[in-house]
């Protein structure tokens, strides 16, 4: 009878270890010293806004938000500042139309100069992550902005920041399809 | 206006009827030398690419229809067999292009593209911007030329007026156009404007080059397609799309957007001087092109297809000598 009761309780022990590990991990809960604020800027309300991470007190290491550094900071204000977005674009015939838009291309000078940043400063890449999540899932943007925010991503899964992979449930399918193909 | 010319252009239209050789792309007199010398300059960087065998040349290969390996070589080739002549913004259509005198038989003679109806650009898309210095292909007057694919536009005019057109050249010289698959490109000052380069260090920055080539690929696939896939017409961008309302779509799977997107992906990993900036820049050119590729018919539920880039020719022509 013994050995039934200390078998069930090492069963029981045994299935509450592994349900345990199998269940969906809950949110994460955020410290309120933790929060992500918006940084008023003079563009209207729909561009990104640069994330601000205010100081963590006696959060364990992984759960924290990554520190954004002056300068990665004032890099994606001015890239925020560049986004294009679709209602903004300057089309006004067909011509226009027809080829990559300036905004687009004006964009780029932006974008590259934060993959070539990131490039040299790859441990700076959690906080970029948090900026590209916004970023892939701002319906607002060109696609090809979206997409590539979303390609900047993928090939850094190991570096996300608390938060991103959430934010990108809610990348679009055409997104994800453009994104897969650079 | 049309204008009549008899003997100099029956004789090139005669001539032009016989099988289509293909022949290095050349650049007519009347394009501005510096845009000359940069589209001459853009054709030598693309001979000296080494595409490596993997799946992104396959890919480009395969939608491109080109047989055997992705080099330099057989991707020159294509564009010469599609492009002959290059002309400038200034060269006037209206006064270059000539009628032959004559009766001309055209292959699937009542088979044109399908017209789509024109979907309305939508109302909120918002009014122009203060336009910054440079921030708009658009001068104060009209919208800029880039590049365009002329020889399928006249090509299909003829096949509509049941006449056999051609084109007076800067020297006075004439092409028929007997075939969309002749190609005269029509380039503009947008092709070179500073605010369009991808490197903004100087036109002749390797990326440059490859975002100008990019754009020839794209317009030289509008030289394929016969009947209904005749010149690889692009397909009104539905509602909800960026770019709802324009022509600015292809509603197929190997069409100019996509040669364009491919060629862009190709070129780019082959580039090896090219900047992690100039990456990111042409991968956001590539990601444009591809997000204009419609995965759906008009209906919404069935899904496009690749079209067939066999090209038409005139079956045949014979001159009028009643004059």
């Amino acid at each position: 009878m013994k050995k039934i009761i200390v078998g069930l309780l090492a069963v029981a022990a045994v299935a509450t270890f592994y349900f345990g590990y199998k269940k969906e991990p809950s949110i994460i809960p955020i410290a309120p010293e933790l929060k992500m604020e918006a940084v008023a800027t003079n563009q209207t309300k729909d561009v990104m806004p640069t994330p601000v991470i205010s100081e963590s007190h006696g959060e364990s290491k992984k759960e924290e938000s990554p520190k954004l550094s002056p300068e990665l900071g004032a890099l994606l204000e001015r890239v925020s500042k560049n986004l294009p977005e679709i209602k903004n674009l300057n089309i006004k015939s067909d011509e226009d139309a027809h080829q990559a838009p300036p905004e687009l291309m004006e964009a780029s000078k932006f974008m590259g100069e934060l993959a070539e940043y990131l490039e040299r400063r790859p441990e700076e890449f959690p906080s970029a992550s948090v900026f590209y999540a916004d970023c892939a899932s701002n319906r607002a943007l060109l696609p090809a902005v979206r997409a590539v925010c979303y390609h900047s991503l993928t090939e850094k899964k190991e570096a996300w920041a608390p938060g991103v992979k959430d934010k990108l449930a809610q990348v679009t399918p055409d997104i994800i399809e453009i994104a897969n193909d650079l | 206006m049309l204008r009549f010319e008899k003997k100099s252009l029956v004789a090139a239209l005669v001539g032009s009827i016989l099988p289509l050789s293909v022949m290095a792309m050349s650049v007519d007199s009347g394009v501005p030398s510096d845009q000359a010398r940069i589209i001459q300059q853009d054709q030598e960087y693309l001979r000296q690419l080494n595409f490596p065998n993997d799946s992104i040349s396959a890919e480009a290969r395969y939608l491109m229809g080109i047989q055997g390996q992705l080099s330099s070589k057989s991707l020159q080739s294509w564009l010469d067999e599609r492009v002959s002549v290059v002309v400038s913004e200034g060269l006037d259509l209206r006064k270059s292009i000539l009628v032959a005198p004559g009766t001309v038989t055209y292959p699937e003679a009542k088979i044109f593209p399908d017209r789509e109806a024109r979907v309305p650009v939508p109302a909120d898309s918002g009014p122009a911007p203060t336009p910054k210095p440079g921030n708009s292909i658009r001068t104060e007057s009209h919208p800029v030329i880039v590049m365009a694919n002329m020889g399928a536009a006249v090509y299909m005019m003829g096949k509509q007026s049941e006449q056999l057109l051609g084109l007076r050249l800067s020297d006075n010289s004439t092409m028929g156009i007997v075939s969309p698959h002749h190609g005269f490109i029509q380039i503009g000052e947008g092709l070179f404007m500073e605010r369009m380069r991808v490197n903004p260090e100087s036109a002749e920055m390797p990326a440059n080059r490859i975002a100008r080539l990019a754009v020839f690929f794209h317009e030289a696939r509008h030289s394929d397609g016969h009947g209904k896939s005749l010149s690889f017409g692009h397909a009104y961008c539905p509602a909800g799309h960026a770019y709802a309302g324009y022509p600015a779509c292809d509603r197929n799977l190997n069409g100019p957007y996509t040669v364009g997107a491919k060629m862009l992906k190709a070129m780019g990993h082959a580039c090896t001087d090219c900047s992690v900036k100039d990456k990111t820049a042409l991968s956001l050119m590539q990601a444009d092109s591809m997000s204009r590729i419609l995965k759906f018919q008009k209906d919404g539920v069935t899904p496009v297809k690749m079209w067939s880039p066999k090209f038409e020719q005139i079956i045949s022509f014979k001159p009028d000598h009643k004059q």
